[in-house]
């Protein structure tokens, strides 16, 4: 199966086919004959041999590699505080560019310095960062995808992990097993308590209650939950840190998760595969692996020049289920 | 730039057929075995490595040819009438071209009036892809789409609220940037030329006027049947027959917008002083109308790039969820506005 055919078939050159199969505004060919060429196509099942055309478009994957061929990542500084994304993200990163036959540069924590030479091929940016300094960013690697829960009108790649997305998604579910006294523990500034008001439907049993980060600011706010005697069906936590506190404060004022009260976390603070803990939560989150190949994809597809427009990846969201989430006790 | 056997010629001085001779053929006597050392010895400098490609084409043979088969089925498009809106037919255009660049066969392009043969199809296994153009009118078609062809994206100028994978443009932004563009050239008394019903860019419109606390005035819109040139003639001549005119019209898309200027040049209107001209699309010949036209591009080439991407992806189950991908349109400044 090759052009030649396709020419016969449709009664042209095999220059004018090739031009007509590879270049989309052509004006070598009429409507008429351009659409004999796509039934000629279709109709004899071409496709088109793999050597041959890598061999026209001189694939950088295929020629010798040079050692310049390595892809960097970096951290915001609001991720290195460790608020919602976590390490295995960036070591998922890391392995992902490996595995797609770059190599990786040293990750950093800032800007390179304005005389400093960048030979990466581009860059992987994780966690929010101002505008300013992704364009200097992009100033640097020209090729740069960022992985955040914020847009940006710089000219990058984007990866969205739309908070609003995995709130909504724990809001409906928790609806749907009966919970209807559904409370809300976060940071009482930020991207968590925004969401909530932008998202939860004004709901005169859905409440925020402000709340530290960490495991041990989450025990504090539940048992002081326990002692006012306001204790809801569902308490939906604005990361790991938090919910593990609340379910080891729950159970010490003998109550039962998730029998008597539900508990999901949006993802973030502590690792759960990794520490021994004895509780542990159902998360609405992001997959971070799929997170780490979709960036990293995207990237090498830049740096392949296959697009040069700023393209916005919005992955699904979805629910890790670790059984600390079950219908509510009684419909209120 | 890759090392080959031609830069190996040029450095011994021999022929590329000679030292491709040396290299692979091993009964080659060579006439001097200096030639010979000397080949071998910058070969072995350079860490020369032959391209696989050229070899296996040169070799013949057959390869595993991909049984993928990538279909279309182009939603909103009736029938491939010249006069109607191209969008979606260059779009599948587009997407064919991407799949057999990316090694695929192309299946099945079936348009909106055959949506009941399409549904009598056998359901696609692993190896059928389908992206569908544009947002299919009766919406209760997409979860039984989603049955029968497992690997599928949906593309257009709206996003879908449904659960799918999908590659969007958006259409009611595009409309956004060009109003906002004539805004901010003092323009207040705007006019619309395109379709009205169902219509993502009059919705636009309307948004538009109501967010700059416009008022919307009947007589400076003008629906025309289908967006095409002789509508966007026709529906500019009424347009200019009222007392008052709008100092700026938006047109839903270029061939529209084409017609419309040439109306308007009948009647010794002179484009953009006394009115300006934006549309959507960025046809190849908004560069070569008098004036050149303003435009917004919609990136079609991108959209069925990563459409095929996506579906490719799925289809060898490297994404296993859905992703909505998203891409911008940008405003093309030409000659058709000017500042009021």
């Amino acid at each position: 199966m090759t052009l030649k055919e396709i020419a016969a078939l449709a009664g042209v050159s095999v220059s004018t086919v090739s031009r007509v199969i590879n270049n989309q505004n052509t004006k070598c060919a009429s409507q008429e004959v351009q659409n004999k060429i796509w039934a000629a196509v279709r109709s004899l099942g071409y496709t088109p041999n793999p050597h041959a055309q890598s061999l026209k478009r001189n694939d950088l994957e295929k020629s010798s590699r040079s050692f310049h061929s390595s892809i960097a990542y970096a951290c915001s500084g609001q991720f290195l505080q460790g608020s919602h994304h976590d390490w295995e993200m960036l070591s998922l990163i890391e392995k992902e560019i490996l595995s797609s036959h770059y190599s990786v540069s040293a990750p950093r924590a800032d800007l390179p310095a304005a005389e400093e030479k960048v030979r990466d091929l581009g860059l992987v940016l994780v966690g929010t960062e101002p505008e300013r300094r992704i364009a200097q960013y992009i100033e640097k690697y020209k090729n740069v995808v960022c992985i955040s829960e914020h847009r940006t009108a710089q000219p990058c790649d984007l990866v969205l992990l739309d908070m609003s997305k995995s709130l909504l998604r724990a809001w409906e579910y928790l609806r749907e097993l009966g919970h209807r006294r559904i409370f809300f523990a976060g940071a009482e500034k930020g991207d968590f308590f925004r969401t909530y008001t932008d998202v939860i439907p004004a709901d005169a049993r859905a409440q925020f209650i402000p709340c530290g980060l960490s495991m041990s600011d989450g025990m504090l706010l539940a048992g002081e939950l326990c002692d006012c005697l306001m204790v809801p069906s569902a308490l939906v936590c604005e990361n790991n840190s938090i919910a593990c506190g609340a379910i080891q404060a729950l159970r010490e004022h003998r109550l039962a998760v998730p029998a008597d009260v539900s508990v999901v976390s949006l993802g973030g603070g502590l690792d759960l595969s990794r520490a021994a803990l004895p509780v542990s939560v159902t998360v609405f989150s992001y997959n971070k692996a799929e997170i780490s190949r979709l960036a990293v994809d995207l990237l090498i597809d830049r740096i392949h020049r296959r697009h040069l427009l700023a393209v916005t990846y919005e992955p699904g969201c979805e629910m890790d289920d670790n059984g600390s989430c079950a219908a509510a006790r009684e419909v209120i | 730039m890759a090392f080959g056997i031609r830069e190996i010629a040029r450095l011994a001085g021999v022929s590329p057929a000679t030292v491709s001779r040396i290299l692979n053929d091993p009964s080659y006597r060579c006439s001097s075995e200096e030639r010979r050392a000397r080949v071998l010895e910058i070969a072995r400098a350079n860490n020369y490595q032959p391209n696989e490609d050229a070899r296996r084409l040169r070799r013949g043979g057959s390869f595993s040819a991909p049984q993928k088969k990538i279909c279309c089925f182009l939603a909103r498009t009736l029938t491939s009438a010249p006069n109607g809106d191209q969008f979606f037919s260059s779009l599948a255009r587009a997407v064919e071209q991407e799949a057999v660049m990316q090694g695929c066969a192309l299946g099945f392009s079936y348009n909106a009036s055959q949506t009941k043969e399409l549904l009598s199809l056998e359901p696609g296994g692993d190896e059928v892809g389908l992206v569908v153009l544009g947002r299919p009118e009766d919406p209760r078609i997409i979860p039984e789409l989603q049955e029968r062809f497992p690997h599928i994206v949906f593309t257009g100028l709206q996003r879908f609220d449904d659960p799918v994978s999908q590659v969007v443009a958006d259409g009611r932004d595009a409309a956004m940037t060009a109003l906002n563009y004539l805004f901010s050239l003092g323009h207040r008394q705007i006019g619309y030329i395109g379709e009205t019903v169902r219509e993502l860019r009059y919705h636009g419109y309307l948004d538009f006027l109501r967010a700059r606390g416009l008022g919307y005035d009947r007589k400076f819109v003008v629906d025309c049947l289908c967006h095409g040139y002789d509508g966007g003639y026709q529906a500019a001549l009424e347009l200019m027959s009222h007392t008052e005119k709008p100092t700026a019209i938006f047109c839903a898309n270029d061939l529209t917008a084409f017609g419309v200027i040439n109306a308007l040049h009948s009647l010794g209107c002179r484009v953009p002083d006394e009115v300006s001209i934006i549309s959507v699309d960025n046809v190849e010949l908004a560069q070569f109308t008098t004036p050149m036209l303003t435009t917004i591009q919609i990136p079609r080439k991108e959209i069925s790039h990563f459409a095929v991407k996506l579906l490719l992806d799925k289809m060898e189950g490297v994404v296993a969820g859905r992703l909505t991908i998203s891409l911008p349109c940008h405003l093309v400044v030409r000659n058709s506005c000017k500042k009021r």
